[in-house]
């Protein structure tokens, strides 16, 4: 059996290659990416003479090894450089946008777990019942309708017909917890309810599987009643797999943010890597990627590491 | 008799400029527009505007590209205050500036400034302020696209605290049209990452860059106190959300240029403020075959119906162009844009050697983009032209547009708004934007002979044999000149009428929340 921390170290290796891969892709985006960051920043009239002093100071007549091993020295030191755009320090700007986008991530999974572990837990008991035929069509339904139309369409309930729900902006926590919330809702319901049918049909199939385990037989022989047996026996080993799709989702949701940001103008790393992209701010672009890469290998570990809890047979190496 | 009659030009124009100063106090809507539209009631004091950006703005500086586009203006306009401003019929008329007057030839221009102007930090906005201003958005360093502007400025002279001469290095009749906006938003050098203080009704409160900020009035403005007591700016990026949150009351006033918005503005209970202010154009690359050759792009001229591209694409909301002068503009003479003919078009090709034509076009990547290259190539196609479509986000169309990596190119523009600039602009051989490579020495001299009249009959006939060269030779197709501008709730007064702008350019200070 290998050691816990001679394996932990393993993962901290390949999380570490991984990484240093993305930086250097990251530093080569310049070299790659259609679209001049000096024209984007300096405009069209800028001379020839502007545009290669320009793509000097961004270290674009340099090796993109030589340039990587730079940054990486200064993110090392807290230092990200600064954005083409408005000059502003890339380590700040992400500081006060980091928080946000895990606010809404963190409200977006609380808003699928509260819909899909009831609808699951209902569908697994009953399958083929009401509420299962009822959920396995709405989670199909929820899967074909688009980000953006499901955010306009709830903005268009709650915000224009009901008025009860701000249709854009941010207000953040430390100025107005109220509204902060009021601002989340949308947001985090639009990134959460195609999320919930995802979970929804994962959890019931897992607790399918898990209703059908003789331990499951034994504790009903016993006497054990629905609502405990379902929680306390059926749902714990069942939710593996959801905690993959969240490890993932930490991952997958700076997509799913980038459209569901700039469509409620939430001031989060979405809307930073949109207005990036589009101006070809490369310093942004190339943090913005490797913060999230960080926050992807830092969720699969913490992952890793939450499945030996979850299931004691994995770190006995029995699974 | 011929210096006799530039001076009388000179003189007819200064008195037009220095009319427009009388006629145009501070008080007024000068830099808003025309009257409000009115049906609003007594003008309403206080309260909180809330405004929608369509785009985030970088820096708080007139130095700043974005601060002085059509949708930022609002912005721009609550902090600073230009020397002259864009009026109907693209006009440009005085407002910070008392009078902006000529010598005999446009060689030499002389500015006398309003008195008892001064910044929000209390320091006067006199001559040496417009020169050190000028200087300022000159540097390389500054990154201002005005610098190509201000590098036609041979020198500058402080005749007194309210008196400027500039000395031009070739003359320029339409010279003040260049301080309509970062030029003429006369403003201190910023210190640090501070917002570059303005001489405007509102001063900033707090700002986050790329998200928001909020102005509150300026307490020693010069001018008409504002009706707001703050506005606050939120940027909304997205169209829709932008147009759901005028609707649900999250804004008061927002940039729209969305046709089908524009459609159904009125029917959701909301005001527009708009003009003709863009042209979707189409530019060819005349440095590489196939269409360094004019008969081949005569031929695309040919295929497209221009009322067709209007009304599928823009829903009727718009006009078509008849080419480089607007239909707005005080030098539009009888159109000679060709009428489709598709017939014509094939034998232009064939004759050309082309008679199966294709290639690419770079188009806008935003829906409205998409759908209107899918209508071009619809009409192509009916010419046997075949055109595949490749979309460009707005770096790879800066980036396509300078290098011209482009063989044709969906291009759509606010320049034609000044007919003066775009034409100096976009279509002399050494023009600063233009694209397309075209080279006429013919509409270089009569853009230069036009660009020298001080009198306005002769100018208009010079840039008319221009307009007429420049369609005979198609380096650039004119299709529609679109409406833009501002909705607003109806809880919003004061709006102005800006039906006849070809620059769309509102300010804060003269709208007002109904209570």
């Amino acid at each position: 059996m290998t050691s816990p921390l001679l394996g932990f170290a393993a993962r901290a290796g390949r999380a570490a290659a991984v990484l240093l891969l993305v930086a250097v892709t990251a530093l080569a985006l310049p070299h790659l990416m259609p679209g001049s960051p000096a024209v984007a920043a300096l405009g069209v009239t800028a001379t020839p003479e502007q545009i290669t002093a320009f793509e000097a100071g961004l270290g674009l007549d340099r090796n993109v090894l030589a340039a990587t091993a730079d940054w990486i020295g200064a993110a090392l030191h807290g230092d990200l450089g600064h954005s083409l755009a408005n000059g502003a320090a890339v380590t700040t700007e992400l500081a006060n946008r980091i928080p946000v986008t895990l606010e809404l991530f963190v409200a977006a999974q609380l808003v699928a777990l509260a819909i899909a572990v009831p609808v699951a837990l209902v569908s697994a008991w009953r399958p083929g019942g009401a509420v299962d035929r009822i959920a396995t069509a709405g989670a199909f339904g929820w899967l074909a309708v688009p980000g953006f139309v499901l955010g306009l369409l709830l903005i268009w309930l709650t915000a224009v017909q009901l008025r009860i729900l701000p249709a854009t902006g941010w207000t953040p926590f430390t100025e107005d917890p109220v509204e902060n919330l009021r601002h989340l809702v949308l947001p985090a319901l639009t990134l959460g309810l195609p999320e919930a049918a995802v979970f929804t049909r994962t959890l019931r199939g897992q607790l399918l599987d898990t209703l059908d385990r003789t331990h499951i037989a034994a504790a009903r022989s016993r006497g054990m009643g629905t609502v405990r047996l379902l929680l306390r026996r059926a749902l714990r080993p069942s939710s593996l797999p959801l905690v993959t799709l969240i490890g993932i989702g930490i991952g997958t949701s700076l997509g799913g943010s980038v459209l569901v940001e700039s469509l409620f103008a939430v001031p989060g790393v979405g809307t930073l890597a949109a207005g990036a992209i589009n101006g070809r701010d490369f310093p942004v672009i190339q943090a913005v990627m490797v913060v999230c890469a960080a926050g992807v290998v830092l969720a699969t570990l913490t992952v890793d590491l939450l499945y030996r809890t979850l299931d004691p047979r994995i770190a006995h190496g029995h699974r | 008799m011929k210096r006799h009659r530039q001076a009388l030009s000179a003189a007819a124009l200064a008195t037009v400029v220095a009319l427009g100063a009388s006629a145009c106090s501070a008080s007024d809507d000068a830099v808003a527009g025309g009257a409000a539209q009115g049906g609003d009631g007594p003008a309403v004091d206080g309260g909180t505007l809330k405004v929608g950006l369509d785009r985030p703005f970088t820096r708080l500086d007139p130095a700043d590209g974005t601060l002085t586009q059509m949708p930022v203006m609002i912005l721009a306009n609550a902090l600073y205050d230009p020397l002259m401003v864009n009026d109907d019929n693209g006009a440009v008329k005085p407002y910070l500036a008392k009078s902006f007057t000529p010598n005999g030839d446009a060689t030499v221009w002389t500015l006398q400034l309003r008195e008892g102007v001064t910044f929000s930090d209390g320091k006067p906005l006199d001559g040496q302020a417009v020169v050190d201003h000028v200087k300022r958005l000159a540097k390389p360093e500054t990154k201002c696209t005005c610098a190509v502007d201000a590098g036609t400025i041979g020198a500058m002279a402080v005749n007194g605290p309210t008196e400027v001469a500039f000395t031009l290095k070739s003359p320029n009749a339409a010279f003040p049209s260049l301080f309509t906006r970062s030029l003429g938003y006369v403003s201190e050098a910023p210190v640090g990452d501070a917002p570059a203080i303005g001489s405007g009704p509102y001063t900033v409160e707090s700002v986050q860059p790329g998200v928001s900020v909020t102005v509150t009035r300026n307490p020693a403005y010069w001018g008409a106190r504002a009706h707001a007591d703050k506005v606050v700016y939120r940027v909304l990026p997205d169209s829709d959300s932008r147009y759901q949150s005028l609707r649900s009351g999250d804004a008061d006033v927002a940039w729209v240029e969305t046709p089908a918005q524009l459609k159904q503005a009125a029917g959701d209970g909301l005001r527009t403020a708009t003009g003709p202010s863009s042209t979707s154009t189409i530019l060819f690359n005349t440095k590489v075959a196939p269409f360094d050759d004019p008969r081949v792009r005569q031929a695309v001229q040919y295929a497209i119906d221009r009322d067709s591209v209007e009304k599928i694409a823009y829903l009727g909301q718009g006009r078509v162009s008849d080419g480089p002068i607007g239909s707005a503009s005080a030098y539009r003479a009888a159109s000679t844009y060709p009428a489709r003919d598709v017939a014509k078009a094939r034998a232009l090709l064939a004759e050309a050697g082309h008679p199966d034509l294709s290639f690419e076009f770079l188009a806008d990547s935003r829906p409205e983009g998409q759908q209107r290259a899918t209508v071009i190539q619809q009409l192509l196609g009916e010419a046997g032209i075949r055109m595949t479509i490749k979309p460009l986000d707005p770096a790879g169309t800066a980036t396509a547009l300078t290098q011209r990596q482009f063989q044709v190119m969906d291009f759509i523009t606010s320049m034609f708004g000044d007919t003066d600039t775009a034409l100096n602009s976009l279509f002399p051989a050494e023009g600063p934007y233009n694209f397309t490579g075209y080279r006429n020495p013919a509409v270089d001299r009569a853009i230069a002979d036009g660009r020298a009249a001080l009198d306005p009959a002769k100018r208009a006939a010079a840039y008319n044999e221009a307009s007429k060269a420049i369609l005979a030779d198609a380096p650039m197709l004119f299709l529609t000149e679109n409406q833009a501008g501002f909705a607003a709730s109806a809880k919003v007064g004061g709006l102005p009428d800006l039906s006849k702008r070809t620059v769309v350019n509102l300010s804060p200070a003269t709208l007002w929340v109904k209570r």
